[in-house]
């Protein structure tokens, strides 16, 4: 006999959510792990590859970092429609425009000079992420349209309108063929310190505690957090929900809008087209980085930190070991399953009886 | 523990028979919150036993862990002779104990069928609808129940909901029911016969525990009553050794006064006219199902005065109260507060215009469970405790805590979560909420269900003194005593339409009643 049992968990300990969760993501890891393992990679190399080198020396650390900002801000924007209840994926799209926006002023106000420009730029391209997030936020609030599905759709007109502008208007004549853009003026670049983006860093970690503070301490917080924990007394209340769905939804585009010109004037410098894009996906990864942290804003910091190591490490492992292309997504994809069906185990306890 | 092991389970060894269940020195601890302290408890064969006592001694907590859904901190379980662990529902339900919970929980989108098969398919032990049915009919007659099997449960009253629930419990061979504050949304028609019911299933060798706040009701229907005041036994004996003022007393731990203050000018017509601050003109509203649950009521309500609609439930006041709060689109008709038209806004535009609601379902509409006391303290006004789109912590703590103090609420503290209240001390935090503002209007529904003596008091003194404060009071009760004590004027409510009106003074309470049947003309 063998019998397997679901019971509900009543009463849950922070100790047991805690062991459950880091168990949860070790467990998601390992199973990538092993997947790169049945493609003939070594045991030992992918797990220095993916998670040691990217964290321990110092130039892969770089690149960490440089993954680990636009993550960790589309993160950030991510946790408002989350807590309220919304479920936004389109922060990969809302980035792509973020981008477009920033690229256009650079390339409209070629004269204008530092640091205005990249005042001007950020401004732009989070102003069009924000446009980007009005749309499913209208169309959420006033009629209910299922978020998941206009998210999903606006990324991929995002991506069509990146391809029309490098493919037509922005092409490049001097890129030998490839559908690029020219490189954005010199005045719109923003500096790197060895390497490393003390502005975009320093822009992440003020974002950190202002979104904290804007989830616990703000009206629009509670609101927020209201209508995620029971919207008909939300709505009872009279809390608008157009309101919350709205800015949940706009300024979550407008911090991935944001992110997307950060990553373009900081690392890019042009747009182009799948592998070479500014946005590489980074828009789904912010999805699993705010899971990770449980949707709590301080919690992103090493959460997204962990993020960008594994991303930085999923495409050392796909050019060194030849992996497939998918490969990044198939991570985060792994990761993600694995931190939600943690909420199953944190809710319910398995018994399994063996024998009679 | 150990010692206190063997101890007890000497004494049970020798222990006769007779006993389903045997508690001996349960203690339950949330945190620094003591639920239950050294309880003992003993459940007869063919015995109702009530477990009485006000909002928040314990009773939903000890109920709790019978059915495995809390693990007690210390002491013995004891059933049919024999020391158990129960660990889950299924645990409780494999011992024969079934527990129906203060809110009947079954899926609304399914039918009773189907609601039904759920717990055996749970069980292990697939049934064919068909024989299910066949099942759930032979119950039904046998117990003297009525309910449609093909029914969906959304359709289903408060009474028929229970009565699913009852039949689950049969269908489960239950040998101890346990329910929780079974009679608060009864009317005394339904009461009566859940409790003929509750006798059969007694001839039957079946044991009930039923818990209750009310001494009166535990004086109708028990064998045995065991009291429990702040997590401690006080009393456990057999029916007729209490009197009812012991009892109370037992309970409350203090004599109190039973009826509430009525204030001097608490007389209605009187020569000032007040403003009119609620006006509903023939409205009409429909049902889940579509069918029209409300046909064309019309009512006014003054400033300063109680309105009370009187009625059995099920004869559309949920409607009527979810469409006046603006929870439900309206088919036909008008609402006004203070004259502005409300009628297809949403609730927003209503707390603007000063309108306060105590929702029949607090834990739906009334409170959000997974937020602290504070947070649900402002839920309704939390822009007042802003400044700058900044919460003011401090601010609210203060309010709040002044609140818990004035509303007798039992609580750690403002940070507490509000689902590890208890109902009666929940429904205490909703009306302090809904009062402080200073309301124009205010919709009660069945504002003391399910509190204690002492709490409906406070609660019906709170709306007093809101209506002297010149708040109109629209108070929709199925407790007629309820609707004679507060009211200027009642109307009856019967199939959605308003049959008859009366003023306090002149209100009988026999033609009530009658009404309230449909058996008076207009
Ligand atoms: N999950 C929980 N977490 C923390 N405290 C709890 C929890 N459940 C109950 N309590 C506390 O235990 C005490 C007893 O609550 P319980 O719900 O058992 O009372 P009750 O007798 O059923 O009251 P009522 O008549 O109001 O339903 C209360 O003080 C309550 O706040
Ligand atoms: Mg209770």
């Amino acid at each position: 006999m063998f019998e397997l049992k679901v019971l509900r968990r009543y009463e849950v300990s922070t100790k047991l959510k805690l062991t459950v969760y880091t168990l949860s993501f070790v467990v998601g890891l390992s199973a990538f792990t092993l997947l790169e393992v049945s493609y003939g990679a070594d045991l030992y190399e992918v797990i220095s590859k993916l998670l040691i080198k990217p964290l321990t020396s110092y130039s892969d650390f770089q690149v960490t970092i440089r993954y680990a900002i636009p993550i960790g801000i589309m993160s950030l924007g991510l946790i408002l429609p989350y807590r309220s209840g919304i479920y936004s994926i389109g922060a990969e799209g809302q980035m792509a425009v973020g981008v477009i926006f920033a690229a256009w002023t650079a390339y409209s106000l070629i004269d204008l000079e530092s640091p205005y420009s990249i005042v001007v730029a950020l401004l732009a391209g989070t102003f069009g992420g924000l446009l980007w997030g009005l749309i499913p936020g209208l169309l959420k609030g006033l009629l209910n349209v299922n978020e998941v599905l206009i998210t999903l759709m606006l990324n991929f007109t995002a991506y069509s309108l990146t391809d029309y502008l490098i493919y037509g208007p922005w092409r490049s004549p001097k890129a030998y063929g490839f559908p690029l853009t020219e490189p954005i003026p010199k005045s719109f670049m923003m500096p790197s310190y060895d390497g490393i983006h003390l502005t975009n860093l320093i822009i992440f970690v003020l974002l950190t505690v202002v979104m904290n503070t804007v989830i616990k301490k703000t009206v629009l917080g509670y609101q927020i957090r209201a209508y995620g924990l029971n919207p008909t007394a939300a709505y009872s209340a009279g809390i608008s929900f157009l309101k919350v769905a709205l800015l949940c939804l706009a300024i979550s585009g407008a911090l991935a809008g944001l992110a997307g010109s950060l990553q373009l004037i900081a690392v890019h410098g042009r747009l182009g087209p799948k592998s070479w894009s500014v946005t590489e996906g980074l828009g789904y990864t912010a999805i699993v980085s705010a899971w990770l942290a449980r949707l709590e804003p301080w919690a992103v910091l090493p959460s997204a930190l962990l993020l960008g190591a594994l991303v930085n490490g999923g495409l050392t492992i796909k050019a060194v070991l030849g992996q497939p292309e998918g490969i990044v997504s198939i991570m985060n994809g792994i990761i993600l399953l694995s931190i939600i069906s943690a909420e199953f185990f944190i809710n319910y306890r398995l018994v399994i009886k063996v024998g009679r | 523990m150990e010692v206190n092991q063997t101890y007890f389970s000497l004494n049970t060894t020798n222990s006769n028979h007779d006993y389903v269940l045997s508690v001996r020195g349960v203690s339950k601890f949330f945190g620094s919150i003591t639920a239950l302290k050294e309880v003992d408890l003993d459940v007869r064969k063919k015995e109702i036993h009530v477990l009485l006592g006000e909002n928040g001694a314990g009773k939903t907590t000890l109920v709790n862990i019978l059915y495995g859904i809390y693990r007690p901190d210390s002491g013995v379980i004891n059933v049919f002779g024999k020391d158990v662990r129960i660990g889950s529902p299924r645990d409780a339900i494999s011992y024969g104990i079934v527990l129906v919970q203060q809110h009947p929980m079954l899926i609304d989108k399914m039918t009773v069928a189907e609601n039904l098969s759920i717990s055996f398919r749970k069980l292990g032990y697939f049934k064919s609808p068909k024989i299910i049915k066949e099942l759930i009919r032979e119950y039904s007659s046998r117990y003297g129940i009525s309910v449609d099997v093909d029914a969906l449960v959304s359709n289903l009253s408060f009474s028929e909901k229970q009565e699913v629930e009852l039949i689950r419990a049969l269908l489960l061979d239950v040998k101890l029911l346990i329910l929780d504050e079974p009679t608060t949304m009864l009317t005394s028609y339904e009461r009566r016969k859940l409790f003929s019911v509750l006798r059969g299933l007694i001839d039957e060798g079946r044991s009930v525990l039923l818990i209750t706040h009310k001494v009166v009701e535990a004086l109708e229907i028990s064998d045995w009553i065991t009291v429990l005041r702040r997590g401690e036994v006080v009393a456990s004996r057999p029916k007729n050794a209490y009197s009812v003022d012991e009892l109370v007393k037992l309970v409350v731990g203090e004599s109190i006064r039973a009826e509430p203050i009525v204030s001097e000018d608490f007389s209605p017509g009187n020569s000032v006219r007040r403003p009119e601050v609620l006006s509903v003109k023939d409205l009409t509203v429909v049902n889940d199902a579509g069918g029209i649950a409300v046909r064309g009521v019309s009512l006014d309500i003054n400033s300063g005065e109680v309105v009370g609609i009187a009625g059995v439930s099920g004869n559309g006041q949920k409607e009527l109260s979810e469409a006046l709060a603006g929870l439900r689109k309206v088919k036909g008709g008008k609402i006004l507060i203070c004259g502005l038209d409300v009628t297809n806004r949403g609730p927003g535009d209503r707390v603007r215009a000063g309108f306060a609601y105590i929702p029949e379902e607090r834990l739906r509409y009334g409170v959000i469970g997974e937020m602290n006391v504070a947070e649900n303290f402002m839920l309704k006004n939390h822009k007042s405790f802003s400044k700058y789109g900044l919460i003011l912590e401090k601010d609210v703590v203060e309010s709040v805590e002044e609140g818990i103090k004035a509303f007798n609420i039992v609580t750690r503290g403002p940070s507490e979560k509000v689902k590890a209240l208890s109902g009666g001390n929940i429904q205490k935090l909703i009306v302090a909420r809904e009062l402080r503002s200073n309301p124009k209007v205010i919709l009660a529904h069945n504002p003391t269900l399910g509190l204690d003596l002492k709490s409906a008091v406070l609660v019906r003194e709170l709306l007093i003194k809101a209506r002297s404060n010149g708040s109109g009071i629209l108070l929709i009760s199925e407790d007629l005593d309820e609707v004679l004590t507060l009211s200027d004027r009642v109307v009856v409510m019967y199939r959605g339409s308003i049959v008859y009106e009366t003023s306090r003074t002149t209100a009988s309470r026999d033609v009530l009643e009658r009404a309230m049947l449909g058996l008076v003309n207009v």
